[in-house]
């Protein structure tokens, strides 16, 4: 319930932020041709989500397994079912560009594909040594992360959200979670954050 | 523990969740204001499907400042991206009934990638012998197994699924290449001669969706929605000959002839001459050992109306043409037209919209082929079978208009209704893909800019 209420306010946000220009009738002479308000925002479908998500994560999409179990978000190692065998993501995610089409449900399916994505591309960076170890290490690192992922995933992105506001929010949100988890996992957190930059709206529309 | 451990997951979960919404909302909060390098991104985005690299983004910059919109748009056409999601996904739909872009890979999208790939024809997706499949050899280096590609086979979309499954990069002419449809085999070695196919019309996801049961009207139907964008209620004429009606439409439905005549007769008049150069196919289903069905295929059989032997000639002709779909239900009206290959008409198709209304599709002689005879280029007014059928059509300018229409609303987000000022784009769109020798590549980059620069006018 929670998620659809934070869902429905963001999908709203989104809709009455997005530059458009409707004409009103009582503005139109006969004879006058309506235009259609249009959006210059587009939303990335299946095909372009799962590129996209792979060119800035360095994942290689050949190189993922193909199974289709239920991935547990943040802890699951090794196991994706992104492409479409299985009743897998493709059919949840946006079909097409169109931005009058996105829903919330899209947008669950999107943080869904990028937790996939982050779990391998968080894997791979520490099999290479890479990362903070520990969560103390991350807490002391943390701006650092951010601002790599902000300029990794985020570079080309036409208008970004403000780096302090975001570093604010993730540190916010890494406290809360460490605040009911006793055991060392930074490893997840970094996976969280990862997934965090990689399912807004800078990755997922153009 | 495990609680705990699930506790956590929910909320890093939600959180996740509702972080992630706040940083969407926050992204578009002042797109308005476009700068001439953000145009150059969006534009290069539209086509490629995916951001640009640090090294395209300083080609876009460079462009950008040139005011070089052509050129962002070509360096964009040449990322695996473009190939891969955006081509794939504006070539779907024209795949399956409900035009859908969500339905797996397949043998009827691929043909229609690989030839914007190639920069062919585009028409030739509507009558050559022609399909695309993974170089099995080359993919080796790819997905490791190359048993797990298995081979492409003209009954299943085995093949063409793990193509998608395996993330095969679409736009590498090594892993991914042109073939002949006509070498595609079935179960039994044999499939249809190169004479006997028509482009994408013919392939087995169009078996699935178009040809099989029904009456082969709606291999016609799609014909027009997927290449002429038009269906067939936008060519409604009641003043055209209904000679070539076939005898299942009901002359007097409900007792009452002027619903024949006003509207039954208004669409059969036009699609059923066509529709009669599909006659002789059909599909087929392929079983296996034990006699378990493993897929369908488009079957050409000329048997299917010839006697067959040991019968008395009437009762062999009649037990056939029951059970010939395109003859079924002929007691609602025996007297209308009737395909037989004695006649000499069974593949004959009759075009009635070269004149009158329906002229607006813009028939046109088609383009000779290398090496053929001035007497085998297709007449627009009647052939035979469904290559010259595929070659009329393909050569209509409201072909190139539909395809203009399909490759701006892909890359610009619209659907219909259009302004009178897109309306004019298209025609543009189309003469500029004519005189390119139609290339798809050239489409898309013609009509993303045209796209962008239409929305910088506003």
């Amino acid at each position: 319930m929670k998620i659809n209420k934070i869902s429905s306010i963001s999908a709203l946000l989104l809709f009455t932020t997005v530059s458009c220009s409707p004409q009103f009738v009582d503005q139109l002479a006969a004879g006058d041709e309506v235009e259609l308000p249009k959006a210059n925002v587009s939303v990335r479908s299946f095909d372009q989500i799962n590129e996209t998500m792979s060119a800035l994560t360095g994942v290689n999409i050949s190189k993922l397994p193909a199974r289709s179990i239920t991935v547990d978000m943040v802890t699951t190692v090794g196991n994706d079912f992104i492409r479409p065998e299985g009743g897998g993501l493709k059919s949840e995610l946006p079909s097409n560009n169109n931005l009058a089409e996105f829903n919330a449900s899209h947008q669950g399916a999107i943080i869904r594909m990028a937790a996939i994505y982050c779990n391998q591309h968080i894997n791979a960076e520490r099999a290479l040594g890479n990362g903070p170890a520990s969560v103390a290490a991350l807490n002391a690192s943390i701006d650092n992360v951010v601002e790599g992922y902000y300029e990794k995933f985020w570079g080309t992105c036409a208008v970004k959200p403000e780096i302090d506001g975001v570093k604010s929010e993730i540190r916010r949100l890494l406290s809360d979670l460490q605040s009911v988890q006793a055991t060392d996992v930074a490893d997840e957190y970094l996976k969280l954050t990862c997934s965090v930059f990689l399912s807004s709206s800078c990755v997922t529309m153009f | 523990m495990k609680n705990a451990k699930s506790e956590i997951q929910k909320s890093s979960g939600l959180k996740a969740l509702g972080l992630s919404m706040v940083l969407f909302s926050l992204g578009y909060s002042s797109m308005a204001s476009a700068a001439t390098l953000e145009t150059g991104i969006r534009l290069f985005q539209r086509l490629s499907g995916v951001p640009p690299t640090s090294g395209e983004l300083s080609q876009i910059e460079d462009l950008a400042a040139a005011n070089n919109l052509k050129g962002i748009a070509e360096l964009a056409t040449n990322t695996r991206g473009f190939i891969n999601t955006t081509v794939k996904a504006w070539a779907a739909p024209m795949s399956n009934v409900s035009a859908q872009a969500s339905v797996e890979f397949n043998d009827f999208t691929a043909t229609i990638v690989g030839l914007v790939r190639d920069e062919a024809p585009l028409d030739q997706m509507m009558w050559d012998d022609v399909t695309y499949v993974g170089n099995r050899a080359n993919l080796l280096a790819v997905v490791g197994n190359p048993i797990s590609v298995p081979q492409p086979a003209y009954y299943r979309n085995d093949h063409w699924r793990q193509l998608e499954l395996k993330g095969v990069d679409l736009n590498d002419p090594s892993l991914f290449e042109r073939a002949l449809q006509s070498s595609l085999s079935d179960a039994r070695g044999a499939a249809l001669l190169p004479e006997q196919t028509m482009g994408v019309m013919t392939s087995h996801a169009s078996a699935e969706a178009f040809l099989q049961a029904g009456t082969n009207r709606r291999m016609v139907r799609f014909m027009l929605i997927d290449f002429m964008c038009v269906d067939m209620e936008q060519l409604h004429d009641t003043t055209l000959s209904d000679f070539m009606v076939r005898r299942d439409v009901p002359r007097n439905a409900g007792g009452d002839s002027r619903t024949y005549i006003n509207t039954c007769a208004g669409c059969h008049a036009g699609m059923d001459p066509l529709a009669n150069a599909f006659n002789l196919y059909d599909t087929f289903t392929v079983v296996g050992g034990m006699q378990e069905p493993l897929g369908i295929m488009v079957k050409y059989d000329s048997a299917k109306v010839q006697n067959i032997p040991g019968l008395p000639q009437n009762k062999a002709e009649t037990m056939v043409e029951q059970a010939n779909k395109v003859t079924r239900n002929y007691q609602n009206y025996p007297e209308g037209f009737r395909p037989r290959q004695q006649d000499g008409n069974i593949e004959r198709w009759v075009n009635q919209w070269t004149v009158g209304q329906n002229s607006f599709l813009g028939f046109r002689t088609p383009a000779k082929q290398v090496g053929e005879p001035d007497s085998d280029v297709p007449n627009i007014n009647m052939g035979n079978g469904i290559k010259s059928l595929g070659r009329v059509f393909g050569a209509t300018t409201q072909f190139s208009r539909c395809m203009a229409q399909r490759a701006y609303s892909s890359v610009c987000n619209r659907k219909a209704p259009y302004s009178q000022k897109e309306i004019g784009l298209f025609a543009n769109l189309a003469e500029s893909f004519d005189n390119q020798g139609r290339s798809g590549k050239a489409l898309f980059v013609d009509s993303a800019v045209a796209c962008i620069e239409n929305e910088m006018g506003e």
